[in-house]
């Protein structure tokens, strides 16, 4: 916190710093001319004894400075700069990086959404979807006649509760605007079997699919929203399929089972003669096993099935019955796809970031002289990012404006001697012209007696332009 | 980083030098040096390099402060001034000293005899 406050006020701390330094210097100056030196002496004198002075105010700074923030705001400012000084590199790196993203985000949101959430239902490990196989008819799972679940229901002990449910589109009349409503036949024990309760009202009660049993219907929340989403929902009389039904609860917005596009549950209510029919399989079943229960549960369907074939052979020889885990039902076969997709796009990011990499490698390649330029004139690789990242291959950060730090006649040389070069030798090797500075900077005292003699570049004849 | 000074003993020793120095009377930074410089007989000199480093450690941690004021040649400088929190620590500080110069007198006595 303390820190934060002392950064806000760096500006003024900034501001009295360099006039003392300032203050300081001319105080030294006065001295020395009292002393009996020439002016130009003093000066000189002054500054060579105090030292590189940016150096020092940039070591005073650090001292209440939050150092590795204000790099960092540096870098930033720096990345901004060079990204608006080439907009088609920006436009390409930005569209590169947005593809990648954008489609790795749009498949993990699929992935997340079916691979990774758990199903809403109450323990949804031991639910289970119970199908028939025959081995006349295929391999494929098929549905269940009611007479087989009801005799499934009323003789196992495995399942805690076993619900069927089937498709049974509905029209709905009376309304304003009669439609075609997606419905599910339903198991009264339906809801409690997937562990999920009525948003409001109920779910069905277990004798409401009796045939004398009024006629009762579930709805979506989607469908109550379409009535208006009215509290008083409850208890409202609709027409389905011509007969009417009372709505007694709404489910809540999550709840879309078997499929999202359901708005209506009602009891599958079967007459006697249905109630027996086996030849025609058009229940799904559902079923959750008591706890524990696992391992016995495929073999008590096995002696079940088995009963029930010999009692009924006409419809039932040769059926058997499979337990299928319900959220392998539901995604088995999308977990592949989905996850083979994902690889993919996470593949296409890798492209895209590997490409942006080789784009600001050439520009750091391209960037050589600028970076020699900034080395010579004393900028300094940073500590805390490694060069490299910055694209900066070998030296010379962006952290000072050229020629700021050249506080102390050496690095006044230095500065000169750059500018000087760097319009006089515009066509000599980079290269050369660096180390040319740099030979000027690091013989410090020599240095300062080639600012009299002239130009050290000359002097030294350490390059020579093309 | 500014490179230490040479002439320096101990660390911290140039905080205390200069907390040392404001006891007597308010001073600027040039004075400090200055004063350093004079009163230890031209022995010690202390590096303007890092004499506003340590000066702005020292108001961060509030045992000086700083006023802007008018120096001997007229000039508008900051002075600065021991605050009571400067003066317990030069205290503390002095006796943290002692004891590092009795330890390292000791060894000296010891290895001559």
């Amino acid at each position: 916190m303390k820190r934060v406050l002392r950064y806000l006020r760096a500006k003024r701390f900034e501001h009295d710093l360099s006039a003392e330094i300032e203050a300081h210097l001319e105080e030294k100056i006065d001295q020395f001319i009292e002393e009996g030196r020439t002016p130009e002496a003093a000066r000189a004198n002054a500054l060579r004894q105090f030292g590189n002075r940016t150096r020092v105010a940039e070591y005073s700074r650090e001292q209440w400075a939050f150092v590795p923030f204000d790099e960092f705001v540096q870098d930033l400012r720096f990345a901004c700069r060079i990204l608006a000084r080439n907009p088609a590199f920006t436009t390409v790196a930005v569209l590169s990086l947005a593809l990648g993203i954008g489609a790795n985000t749009i498949l993990f949101g699929a992935v997340d959404q079916v691979l990774l959430h758990a199903l809403p239902y109450r323990e949804p490990a031991c639910l289970f979807a119970v199908t028939s196989r025959s081995a006349n008819h295929g391999i494929e799972p098929m549905q269940v006649s009611a007479a087989d679940f009801y005799d499934w229901r009323a003789q196992s002990h495995s399942f805690e509760s076993l619900s069927a449910y089937s498709s049974w589109p509905m029209n709905l009349t009376n309304v304003d605007e009669p439609r075609r409503l997606e419905s599910e036949l339903v198991s009264t024990s339906l809801f409690s079997t997937l562990g999920v309760n009525a948003e409001m009202g109920r779910t069905f009660q277990p004798n409401e699919d009796q045939e004398k049993s009024p006629f009762v219907v579930v709805i979506s929340h989607r469908l109550w929203q379409e009535f208006g989403a009215s509290p008083q929902i409850i208890g409202h009389a609709v027409t389905l399929n011509g007969s009417p039904a009372t709505i007694v609860g709404v489910m809540p917005a999550n709840f879309a089972f078997p499929s999202p596009d359901v708005d209506a549950w009602t009891p599958l209510s079967l007459s006697a003669k249905n109630r027996s029919n086996r030849e025609g399989r058009w229940l799904s079943v559902i079923g959750r096993l008591n706890p524990g229960a696992n391992e016995r549960s495929a073999a008590e369907m096995d002696i079940m099935t088995r009963r029930l074939a010999v009692s009924y052979p006409a419809s039932n020889a040769g059926w058997s019955a499979s337990l299928l885990p319900l959220t392998e039902q539901l995604i088995g076969k999308a977990r592949p796809i989905l996850l083979i997709i994902q690889a993919a796009a996470l593949l296409l990011l890798l492209v895209t970031c590997v490409n942006l990499a080789n784009l600001l490698l050439a520009r750091g390649t391209s960037r050589a002289q600028e970076i020699a330029v900034r080395a010579a004139l004393g900028g300094q690789p940073r500590s805390s990012t490694p060069a490299t990242a910055r694209g900066e291959p070998f030296a010379g950060g962006p952290r000072r404006k050229s020629g700021s730090r050249c506080g102390d006649p050496r690095d006044r040389t230095c500065k000169e001697t750059g500018e000087r070069t760097h319009s006089a030798n515009q066509r000599s090797s980079h290269g050369c012209f660096s180390c040319c500075i740099r030979r000027s900077c690091n013989t410090g005292d020599r240095a300062h007696l080639w600012i009299s003699s002239g130009d050290p570049c000359l002097a030294s004849r350490p390059c020579k332009p093309d | 980083m500014v490179a230490k000074p040479k002439g320096e003993l101990l660390p911290g020793t140039l905080e205390m030098l200069i907390l040392a120095t404001l006891r007597r009377e308010p001073l600027h930074g040039y004075a400090i040096a200055q004063c350093i410089h004079q009163e230890s007989g031209n022995l010690l000199r202390a590096e303007e390099g890092s004499l506003y480093p340590a000066l702005q450690r020292l108001l961060i941690e509030g045992w000086v402060s700083a006023e802007w004021g008018v120096s001997s040649r007229n000039r508008r400088v900051r002075v600065y001034t021991l605050t009571p929190a400067g003066l317990r620590q030069l205290s503390r500080q002095m006796k943290f000293m002692e004891r590092q110069i009795d330890g390292l007198s000791r060894i000296m006595r010891f290895s001559e005899s």
